[in-house]
Order: structure tokens, then C-alpha cells, then sequence
């Protein structure tokens, strides 16, 4: 994918997001008419706001329509896209655990360990497993210490 | 005297000092490893305020800021890679001069005139802000939104590349702080139904969504297992007297363009470290000495990104309007305490803007004395790779969002949020135009619809008073300025292209 249409797709997706906003804002403020006051609603700025967006959003289309520069038409390259990837699922695995199962600590201890050794791969497995753990285990006790013990918040 | 007496009292506690002692800590930290910064530092300790008195919380947030500013000087020095954006200058002289051998002088000069430099900053805030709240006084709502749309119309025309996209940064800004319970008519706006957001969008979600977890995606393709080396030998060097005498002048030029360029919104310390470092360079008896490892170099930016620091308090406290992303989470902080700033907060909330005036200037003095026994320290953490970083400070950002309301919902938002500035910062949208945007929405707001209530809708009411006129002039001024500067850019690049079309011919 060139940088020109990734530009192009998120000028579309804040066209369809501002419209979201403002459809929702629209229904669920449909009673905003009573509380109006020289036709200034709570809907009147957000609208505002709304077609501002649209029309900043149709500029900037325009604009990458025409910028035909090799910057814009290069390939976009992102390095260690899996690493990205890779973490972004074991994040949203945790976040889930965490929700449903509870064990802060331990999930913590998981995910640390699990993105450190995923990270580290290149030293070879055991160096990189080891160092994780041993890491993650001192991370997760002075989070423990600090949180659980002197902020005493419970997660 | 005796109101002095009965601030310092209130600043000197054993609470305040501490957080300041851990807000400096953090800051020079995370202002000297590279990727991370000032603002994420900011943002990450945001949550802990929760849990504090207003004035410790916000003491430390203020430490973090200062001590983040001089801590760029560190990688930015021994490695020649900037921890912070205000740092840029930096390199030029402060990396040679470590390369010429002396990188402790290099990191002493960086000190002492950072905190010159934020000394100065906060005697500008305390002998500048109480007047111009004064005359802010004077100001009605129609005035309010002006001064509103003046702080993002700086934002969104000075920061970043892309001026459209950084006007699109703005209205996204403003559309997330529109979100939630309409405060005038307890009407729900653009909540998808989710109970959630009736309050609005979460603070410490959106913020470590925008800043710290898009940038630890963007720290993974730089590379997660760079270590950097440096030579840590010869840190501890002291400055003579002779040395100290040869920065008086640059610290001085950096120090007035600093706090000069602090107080305009969205111009800030990454600009003015470079105004400091040209006008020095160009004004200097020995303007060759330049890039070679110059003390001047290295004095002018330093003392200029601290002095814009106390600057940038200054609009902050006075009118309620941040010039800066740090400013603005630091105005999110007050937010959380219920204090909004602004004029009448000298006034509600006096021991606490005193608090502010005199904390900045000890926050400046931690800086050095922590960063004189400690900078060899801090330099140590340069060699900690990304992939440490990224795990530690990611399981580091969730606790922080969760701790702020407890809901796993922030968590979903934040990622959410995160992915999505990960994509807009790679296409170059302004960040800190979103944040800037997003603390004042609701003052922009309130007083928008205040002033057209009042005129019956009557778009006049922004013209009527000569204060309103002068701010009208003044966004016509800056709009005019930008569209002026842009149609200069490109007629050059025309003109250069068709210079270098006619050599090519030619040849």
C-alpha cells in the first residue's frame, strides 16, 4: 500500500466516523430541540464540528488526489510489522484475561514474559525465556509492592 | 511577608517534596531515553495525582516537565539523538563537545543553564501572570471563545507539517470533548449508548492511548534491540569559574527567547530551543566555533526549552489556555481536581497558584541538585533496549488507565485509541494539537453557546466589545500569516524547480 492511499483511507474513515458521531449525537440528543435556546442546542457546536471535518477531510482527499510526488506514491514499509502485530493480540488477550478471569499479577507476569522472550528471539530461546522470566518477575513484584502494598489499589 | 511566609509553608511538606523528588526522578528518566519523552512521562504519572493533594500532584507533573527538558540533553548529548523534540539543537554542539572528550563539561553546561533557564521561566510566570489575569478579568464569554480558538488556531497552524491535517487534528480534539452528558442540558451527546462515556471520554485512556501506546508501537519498528554505547567515564566534571562566566550571555538570549516564545501558544520549547541557538550563534564573537563543540550552543537551547516551560504557564494559569501537550495534561490534572484554571483561580484557589509559582522554581533547583549527583546515572539507562521498554512500559500504561476508574471499558478504549494514533501519527497529524483541543473543547464550547444564548443567536456579540475586535484582528492576523508564509513556500519550490528544469536543459 502507498502512503496516497492510506491517506485516502483514513480521510474516509474520519468522514464516516464524524458522521457516526453526529448521527448518534443527533438521535440520542432528538429532545435537545426543548432545551434550545436561541436555536444554540447541545447539537449546535458538535454539528459545527462535524461539517468542519467533512470539509477538512474532503481538502486533504483532494490534495492527496493531486500530490503525485514520489513521497506520496512510495510503497509504505513498516519494520517489525509481526512484532506490532504480535503485540497488539497479546494485549487484547490480557486485557481480556484480566476481565474475565481476574489475577492481575499473574497475567501481568505472563505478558511480560511472553513479549520479552517474543522480543528477544534473536539471542535464541532459552537466553531470551530466562531473561524474560527473571525480568518479569521483578517487574511484577514491585508492581505488586508498590500497588498492592503502599497504593494499596486492588486490580 | 507574612503571606510569603504562609506559601512556603504550604510548599514545604513533606508530601510536596517528595513528589517533586519523584516527578524529577521520572522526568529525566524518560526525557533521556529516546522514543519515550517528556509527554509520556506526563501522561504515565498522571493517574498517580489521583491519590494526591492538588498542589503534590500537580508539583509533580510540573518536576516531571522541567527535569523531562533537561534529561533530552543526556542521549542527546553522549548519543546524538535527541530523548526529546527541545533537545534537537542540543546535538549540534553537545554531541561534538562529547566526542571532543568532555562530554561531563558538555552535560554540565546543559544543567546549569536548564535551570538558569528555569528559574527564569518561573520568575516570568510569577511577575507575568498575575497582571495579565488582571486584565483577563475584563473578559466576557464572547472574549473566552476567542482566546480559545486563538490557543487552537496557534496549535493547529504552527504544529506539524501538514496545516489541513492539523486543523483536522483540532476538530478531532474537539469532537472528543464533546462526548458525554451535555453539562447545560444534561442531554446525552455521541455516547453509543454506552454508560461509560456519559462522563465523557476518560481522561488518562485517551491521553496514554494517544501518546504512549501509538509511540511504543512506533518504538517496535525503529528496532527493539538497539543498545546504545557511549562513553560513561569522564561524566562527573565540574565547570569553572571562567567557564561559567563564558554562558552568562547565551544562557540570558536563550533564556528571554524561551519564556518569550513559552508564553504564545503552540510555538513552545521545540521551537524555541532553534530561535535560541540561531540568534546566539548569529550575535557570538566566534560564530565559527559553532557545531565544533561550542559552550554557547550548548547554553542557548538548554536555557531556552526550561525558560519556555515557566512561559508556558503563564497563558495556562492566567487565561486557562495550554501552549503545549505537557500543559494540557498538567490542565487535565487540574480538571480531575475540580480546579479550572484561568483568571479567577487567583482567587479561589490562591494557596495553590502560589503553590505553583514558588513549586516551579524548586522544581527547577531538584532538577540541578538531582541532575548534578545523578546524571551518570541516568546516562547508565540509555543502554536498556527498546525491548525491555516496550513490555515494561506497556503493562506500566494499562495499570495506569485502570487505576485512574477502575473500568476494564478505559482499557478497550485506550487500545483502541492507541491503534488509531498510531496510523495518524504515521500520516503526520498533530497529536498535541488533539490534546489541546480536547481540554478546551468544553471552555470553547460553554462559551460559544453563552455568548450566542445571550445575543439570541446573533453572531455580532463577537464584534462588540474592542477586547473581541483585538482578537478577531489577531486570528485574521495569524490566518493571513500562515496562508502568506505557505504561498511564499511554494512559490520558491516553483521557482527552484524551474531553476533546476533550466540547468537540466541546459546540461
Amino acid at each position: 500500500m502507498t502512503w496516497r492511499s492510506l491517506n485516502s483511507i483514513m480521510s474516509v474513515i474520519l468522514i464516516i466516523g464524524g458522521l457516526c458521531y453526529a448521527l448518534n449525537l443527533n438521535h440520542s440528543a432528538s429532545q435537545a430541540i426543548y432545551f434550545s435556546s436561541g436555536g444554540v442546542g447541545p447539537t449546535y457546536f458538535p454539528n459545527i464540528l462535524t461539517a468542519l471535518l467533512i470539509v477538512l477531510c474532503v481538502v486533504t482527499l483532494y490534495n492527496n488526489f493531486r500530490d503525485k510526488s514520489p513521497e506520496n506514491t512510495e510503497t509504505i514499509t513498516t519494520h517489525n510489522l509481526w512484532y506490532i502485530v504480535a503485540t497488539f493480540l497479546l494485549v487484547i488477550a490480557f486485557v481480556a484475561s484480566w476481565q474475565l478471569l481476574g489475577y492481575f499479577y499473574l497475567n501481568a507476569f505472563i505478558l511480560i514474559t511472553v513479549l520479552l522472550t517474543i522480543y528477544r528471539m534473536d539471542f535464541g530461546l532459552p537466553n531470551s525465556l530466562i531473561v524474560a522470566a527473571v525480568t518479569s518477575a521483578f517487574t511484577t513484584g514491585f508492581l505488586y509492592v508498590l500497588f498492592g502494598k503502599i497504593l494499596t489499589i486492588s486490580f | 511577608m507574612e503571606t510569603l511566609g504562609h506559601d512556603l509553608q504550604n510548599l514545604f511538606t513533606i508530601t510536596n517534596l517528595l513528589c517533586i523528588l519523584l516527578g524529577t526522578l521520572v522526568g529525566m528518566v524518560f526525557g533521556a531515553l529516546p522514543g519515550l519523552g517528556t509527554v509520556i512521562a506526563v501522561a504515565l504519572l498522571l493517574p498517580v495525582t489521583f491519590t494526591l493533594p492538588p498542589l503534590a500532584g500537580i508539583l509533580m507533573l510540573l518536576a516531571t516537565y522541567q527535569a523531562g527538558e533537561y534529561g533530552g540533553s543526556i542521549s542527546a548529548i553522549l548519543l546524538g539523538v535527541p530523548g526529546t523534540p527541545q533537545a534537537a539543537a542540543t546535538v549540534i554542539d553537545g554531541h561534538a563537545m562529547a566526542m571532543n572528550d568532555s562530554p561531563g563539561k558538555a552535560l554540565s553546561y546543559s544543567l546549569l543553564s536548564s535551570s538558569i533557564g528555569g528559574i527564569f521561566g518561573g520568575m516570568v510566570l510569577i511577575f507575568v501572570s498575575v497582571p495579565l489575569a488582571e486584565f483577563a478579568l475584563n473578559f466576557g464569554s464572547p472574549e473566552y471563545f476567542l482566546l480559545g480558538v486563538i490557543g487552537l488556531m496557534a496549535v493547529g497552524l504552527l504544529s506539524g507539517r501538514d496545516k489541513v491535517k492539523s486543523l483536522i487534528s483540532v476538530v478531532l480534539g474537539l469532537m472528543a470533548g464533546t462526548v458525554g452528558v451535555d453539562t447545560l442540558t444534561g442531554v446525552n451527546r455521541a455516547t453509543f449508548n454506552q454508560p461509560e462515556l456519559m462522563d465523557g471520554i476518560n481522561l488518562v485512556a485517551f491521553l496514554v492511548g494517544m501518546f504512549a501506546i501509538s509511540e511504543l508501537f512506533l518504538m517496535i519498528s525503529k528496532g527493539l534491540n538497539i543498545s546504545y554505547v557511549a562513553d560513561y567515564s569522564k561524566l562527573k566534571t565540574g565547570l569553572t569559574f571562567r567557564e561559567i562566566k563564558n554562558i552568562i550571555r547565551p544562557t540570558t538570549i536563550g533564556s528571554l527567547i524561551g519564556a518569550g516564545t513559552g508564553i504564545l501558544p503552540g510555538i513552545g520549547g521545540g521551537a524555541s530551543c532553534w530561535f535560541a541557538y540561531a540568534a546566539v550563534s548569529k550575535s557570538s564573537k566566534n560564530p565559527e566555533s559553532f557545531g565544533k563543540g561550542c559552550a554557547e550552543g550548548i547554553a542557548a537551547p538548554e536555557s531556552s526549552n526550561n525558560a519556555s516551560a515557566g512561559g508556558a504557564l503563564v497563558p495556562f494559569l492566567a487565561l486557562g489556555i495550554p501552549g503545549s501537550a505537557a500543559i494540557a495534561i498538567i490542565m487535565g490534572a487540574f480538571i480531575m481536581h475540580g480546579i479550572q484554571p484561568g483568571p479567577n483561580v487567583f482567587t479561589a484557589e490562591r494557596d495553590l497558584v502560589y503553590g505553583i509559582f514558588y513549586g516551579f522554581i524548586l522544581t527547577t533547583v531538584a532538577m540541578y541538585l538531582i541532575g548534578r549527583m545523578l546524571t551518570p546515572v541516568f546516562a547508565r539507562v540509555l543502554v536498556v533496549p527498546n525491548s525491555f521498554l516496550v513490555s515494561i512500559v506497556m503493562v506500566l500504561c494499562l495499570i495506569g488507565i485502570y487505576a485512574s476508574k477502575s473500568a476494564f471499558f478505559d482499557l478497550w478504549l485506550a487500545l483502541g485509541i492507541g491503534v488509531t494514533f498510531y496510523f495518524l501519527k504515521r500520516l503526520q497529524y498533530s497529536v498535541s494539537s488533539v490534546i489541546i483541543a480536547y481540554v478546551l473543547a468544553p471552555i470553547i464550547e460553554e462559551n460559544f453557546r453563552r455568548s450566542l444564548t445571550l445575543s439570541n443567536g446573533n453572531y455580532g456579540v463577537f464584534f462588540e466589545s474592542i477586547y473581541s475586535i483585538a482578537l478577531v484582528l489577531m486570528i485574521v492576523g495569524a490566518i493571513s500569516a500562515s496562508v502568506y508564509g505557505d504561498y511564499k513556500k511554494r512559490n520558491n519550490r516553483a521557482n527552484s524547480t524551474d531553476t533546476d528544469e533550466r540547468i537540466d536543459a541546459k546540461n
